[in-house]
């Protein structure tokens, strides 16, 4: 499981990458049936992921929080990266993690938001289908718009740690 | 007591299972439908998704679920939705049994890979081609239906929140 978003922390990573190779104006793309524009998309990425991981581990990755906020920079956007990264190590110091905790509340949440008990299991499975999600719908706006995506499927991934190799035979 | 990486297996299977019933419910045109960026027809789409996890299924235990899914041959969605559903039980003992680290080959170029990445990537693909999939209906003008994990703990009584 910690491999698993290690490669979603890698793959938005690596597409913030790719993104900054665009101009302001291909930022600015979407096509219909996805969230929104790049930008946007990028940012509800990021922002969701601290959100998962602040209900996770009980705690404030920093304040104040990234909250949906419309149209930051790429580079505020980049900079929360780290935060995430940081966040997933410390949920799975300990070792395994428990599926079955049941989480009572998130530090993020706003008085007048309700709250809601779940198992550790339900933000971390969205977590994985919410950057693989999103991260699909960034990669159809360049394809439609004639902008080379990046591969982010694991394969590079795990070539990239060793864990996927052409082998050498005797 | 189920570890997070079952409820992503769970979620992934059930993801398609409600993909693959919702399409079934649509005019049969439909599947033909098309948004640019994407891997190809809606029904191409569900057949690669399919395909896929048949493929990374057999790399893993040498057994080849259901009949093999080929891009030259049309299969109905009753039948890929059967296959999707054996496959969602196989990728669960999987995920109970083997391990992570073992390394097997995966083609003919002597490429290695492990258990670990194989099903890390199964996951990957079965997201991304679903997302495509809900993009080809929305900008087709036809809600997708919801499969976030949020909405699979909600379908099996599990988990209540809804959003993103």
């Amino acid at each position: 499981m910690l491999r698993q978003l290690r490669h979603d922390v890698w793959a938005t990573d690596t597409l913030i990458v790719h993104c900054r190779r665009l101009t302001a104006e291909q930022l600015q793309l979407s096509v219909p049936g996805t969230y929104g524009t790049v930008l946007r998309t990028l940012q509800h990425i990021v922002s969701s992921d601290e959100g998962y991981l602040v209900r996770l581990l009980g705690v404030l990755l920093h304040e104040p929080l990234f909250r949906h906020e419309p149209d930051v920079g790429l580079d505020i956007i980049a900079l929360h990266v780290p935060h995430v990264a940081d966040a997933v190590e410390r949920l799975f110091a300990s070792g395994d993690l428990d599926g079955d905790r049941l989480i009572r509340d998130t530090p993020a949440r706003r008085p007048d938001q309700p709250r809601f008990e779940m198992n550790a299991w339900a933000p971390l499975t969205q977590f994985v289908h919410h950057g693989n999600d999103h991260r699909a719908q960034i990669s159809t706006t360049l394809s439609a718009h004639g902008i080379e995506p990046p591969d982010l499927q694991v394969w590079p991934y795990a070539m990239e740690l060793g864990a996927s190799r052409e082998a050498k035979e005797a | 007591m189920k570890t997070p990486l079952d409820h992503v297996l769970r979620h992934n299977t059930w993801a398609n299972g409600t993909l693959l019933d919702f399409c079934r419910t649509l005019e049969p045109a439909r599947l033909d439908d098309r948004a640019p960026g994407t891997y190809g027809s809606l029904y191409g789409t569900l057949q690669h998704l399919v395909a896929g996890e048949q493929w990374y299924v057999q790399l893993i235990t040498g057994e080849l679920i259901g009949t093999e899914i080929r891009r030259d041959k049309r299969r109905t969605l009753d039948e890929l939705a059967s296959i999707a559903a054996t496959l969602g039980v196989r990728t669960l003992a999987i995920a109970a049994s083997d391990d992570p680290d073992r390394t097997i080959p995966v083609d003919d170029d002597n490429d290695r890979s492990t258990v670990g990445t194989l099903l890390a990537q199964l996951v990957h693909h079965g997201n991304e081609h679903r997302t495509q999939a809900t993009t080809i209906l929305g900008g087709n003008g036809i809600q997708p239906p919801a499969i976030s994990a949020w909405a699979y703990g909600r379908a099996v009584g599990i988990s209540q929140h809804d959003g993103d």
